[in-house]
């Protein structure tokens, strides 16, 4: 295995020097990167860097590397792209080997005077052998150095480590995934990726121990070979879930303008995933989805569904959703339907798969002898509830909150360690509705059952993580 | 097995090989080709097929000869030494200049038309095709990418992930295909990309599926490069 140690020093490092650290602007309201590091409270030694200064944020500050008490840990550049080279340099001669640059305006532009300066600082590292993150790059969130270059990241410590090509993904992916309640051990956002790449980041992120869930957005990759054995050594132990746009020639085009990178077939991209065992996404939400029902859910033995909800149109429109996914949603057995009817009336309740249930779904109390029924059934993998906000909400207000609270409460105790997960549909308006909506969410993110946000994405993400523990299962066999 | 195995070096620019050379490599490489005699005289031709057993194909055969259908340098399905003659002066005349020799190959009764072959891609290197071969190709695009060096259960996967899997099945009275012998081909496949850098790419279309679900090449085409 070709790990490399430097990258502990990027990935956790003890000092950072931040070349081109904004002076003291008394009522500025934009914070640079080096007070960014100051404000969310960074737990290494850090030297800023600009000769106009002699103090910046209460820091002694320094005219340049050579000036600095000791080689740091990291060395940030934040400068326009021109002067890049020059500090580059210096970088190598002080002896500072990681290096994030943060500055724009090399290969990806696409023009010629970017293209020199890519070329030119591609040679000063590896010549120097420099490791790089950037150009275009917004750098490195770890949560548990209090380590942050960007504005908004929260202070929760989680162990799912994401790599990033797009700066934007990496903003989204945290805003999103606190959302959704994950949190996270690290975020790279590796932009261009110099001397360091995605498989350089994975291998690192593989042995990593304080992660145990991979997150990637990646356009393109210089050595594709080398990603796919990274990725397939890393996916029968952590899962590894990426979004690899492309697909489109729209898509294509715009990733090279973005990051430099070529897209490539996307249909080798599939064979791709196929190798790798990696899980493909589409979205930021997708991921952040995917990802908690990796984390939260045990692993299922299929892809066979059962589904508890109200409505009849609802119901077929949800077997549709599944079955378009890779879900199968199999009728049930007579002896499973007669266990059912001992809790269900038979009035206005449908008893097949999906569970047309309305005593149910606003009575708790009926939950654990269904959701017992049901996944004890051998030909069922997984349980999803459907809560429809409007009816539950007309029926009484409170029986929202009631079956989300029996739900994270005391849901899991009757699956027979099946995935249960719950999801929702509501199309009127009024705060009343988001109220609602909003209690549920936090009763049962707090009590750890993955809430998604419509049909076709919980079909969609129990899918994948059927697929996952199929592939995890037979990789582990062989 | 040799690297290179039957192949020229030669530098230049990209080129493809004839038939019969390609064939060559990619049997040398297990890969199941049709019996193949290449023939520079009408008598030769002849003699060859009496020893392969009519009926027989007739094919012109030259490294610029990429199109032989398209120009009429193909004649199927012969079943005298008479149509075998006058089969080979039509494809003289049709290919005349481009010609090495003209191949005698056996007519194969396939049941169903596959495409494989090797492309080498920036980012991944030799990656392997499968799919639907003949005008089913260009008509639904059907073919799935692997990348090398393919373990065989990646092989069989790629069987499983096109659109017309079914295909391999037993249709109409037909055996099902050997997935093991089609495996073996797609894995070595990779390995000839792994093995020989200028080689640029292979196009096996069709491979034709018998009626036993045997698999056998009556057509390839290597490109190499420098």
């Amino acid at each position: 295995m070709r790990h490399s140690p430097g990258l502990d020093a990027m990935l956790k490092p003890e000092s950072i020097a931040v070349v081109g650290a904004s002076r003291d602007k008394p009522g500025a309201s934009w914070v640079d990167m080096f007070g960014q590091l100051v404000e969310f409270g960074y737990r290494g030694r850090l030297y800023p860097i600009n000769p106009k200064a002699d103090v910046i944020r209460g820091y002694t500050a320094y005219a340049g590397l050579p000036d600095l008490p000791e080689p740091v840990d990291l060395v940030i550049i934040g400068l326009s792209a021109p002067i890049v080279p020059w500090i580059l340099r210096d970088c190598v001669a002080t002896g500072n080997r990681n290096v994030h640059i943060f500055s724009a305006g090399f290969g990806e532009t696409g023009e010629a005077q970017g293209k020199t300066l890519h070329e030119e600082i591609t040679k000063i590292a590896v010549d120097g052998g420099l490791r790089v993150i950037g150009p275009n790059s917004m750098g490195i969130f770890s949560p548990r150095l209090r380590r942050v270059t960007w504005a908004g990241a929260p202070e929760e410590i989680g162990s799912v480590g994401i790599l990033t090509q797009s700066g934007g993904f990496a903003d989204a992916i945290l805003g999103y995934g606190s959302r959704i309640g994950l949190s996270f051990s690290t975020i790279v956002n590796y932009g261009t990726g110099l001397t360091v790449d995605a498989s350089d980041l994975v291998e690192y992120l593989s042995d990593d121990p304080e992660t145990d869930t991979i997150g990637v957005y990646l356009e393109g990759v210089a050595d594709g070979r080398r990603l796919l054995d990274v990725v397939a050594r890393t996916t029968p132990d952590k899962p590894v879930v990426m979004v690899k746009p492309g697909a489109s020639r729209a898509a294509r085009r715009t990733a090279a303008s973005h990051t430099g990178a070529l897209a490539g077939d996307d249909r080798i991209w599939q064979g791709f995933f196929a190798q790798s065992g990696a899980i493909r996404v589409d979205s930021v939400q997708d991921m952040a989805h995917t990802i908690d029902a990796l984390k939260r859910l045990p692993r299922p033995a299929g892809h066979r569904a059962a589904i508890i909800g109200t409505g009849g149109g609802s119901s077929v429109v949800a077997a549709d959703a599944c079955s378009r996914a890779g879900l199968d949603v199999p009728s049930l057995s007579a002896e499973a339907r007669a266990e059912l009817r001992k809790t269900i009336p038979v009035a206005g309740n449908i008893i097949t798969n999906p569970v047309d249930a309305h005593d149910v779904m606003t009575d708790p109390a009926q939950m654990p002898p269904v959701l017992e029924a049901l996944s004890s059934q051998e030909y069922l993998d997984m349980v999803v509830v459907y809560f429809h906000i409007d009816w539950m909400y007309d029926v009484a207000p409170d029986r929202i909150a009631a079956l989300a609270t029996f739900l994270a409460e005391s849901g899991s105790a009757s699956m027979n360690g099946k995935p249960l997960v719950a999801t929702w549909r509501s199309y009127r308006s009024g705060p009343e509705y988001r109220k609602v909506i909003r209690e549920m969410r936090e009763i049962l993110v707090d009590g750890g059952i993955p809430l998604f946000p419509d049909i076709a994405s919980t079909a969609r993400t129990l899918a994948r993580l059927a697929d996952y523990s199929i592939f995890a299962a037979s990789a582990k066999a062989t | 097995m040799e690297p290179n195995a039957g192949l020229p070096t030669r530098s230049g620019e990209m080129r493809s090989l004839s038939e019969f050379e390609s064939g060559k490599v990619l049997a040398s490489y297990g890969i199941p080709m049709v019996a193949t005699t290449l023939a520079t005289t009408r008598q030769e031709a002849v003699e060859a097929a009496g020893d392969t057993g009519y009926p027989v194909v007739l094919k012109g055969c030259g490294a610029d000869l990429t199109h032989k259908s398209e120009v009429g340098a193909v004649k199927l399905n012969l079943t005298t030494s008479a149509e075998v003659t006058s089969g080979f002066k039509s494809i003289e005349t049709a290919a005349a200049g481009a010609l090495d020799g003209i191949l005698v190959q056996p007519q194969i009764k396939g049941t169903r038309e596959l495409v494989v072959g090797m492309i080498r891609d920036p980012q991944f290197g030799p990656c392997v095709m499968f799919g639907l071969g003949g005008i089913f190709t260009e008509i639904l695009d059907d073919v799935c990418f692997r990348i090398a060096p393919l373990r065989e259960r990646d092989a069989l996967a790629m069987m499983d992930s096109i659109r017309g899997e079914a295909i391999l099945g037993p249709v109409r009275g037909t055996a099902p295909a050997d997935r093991s012998a089609l495996s073996r081909t797609l894995v070595a496949l990779g390995r000839i990309g792994l093995e020989n850098d200028q080689i640029e790419s292979i196009d096996i279309n069709p491979l034709l599926l018998q009626e036993n679900g045997a698999p056998i090449a009556v057509d390839a085409a290597i490109w190499i490069t420098r």
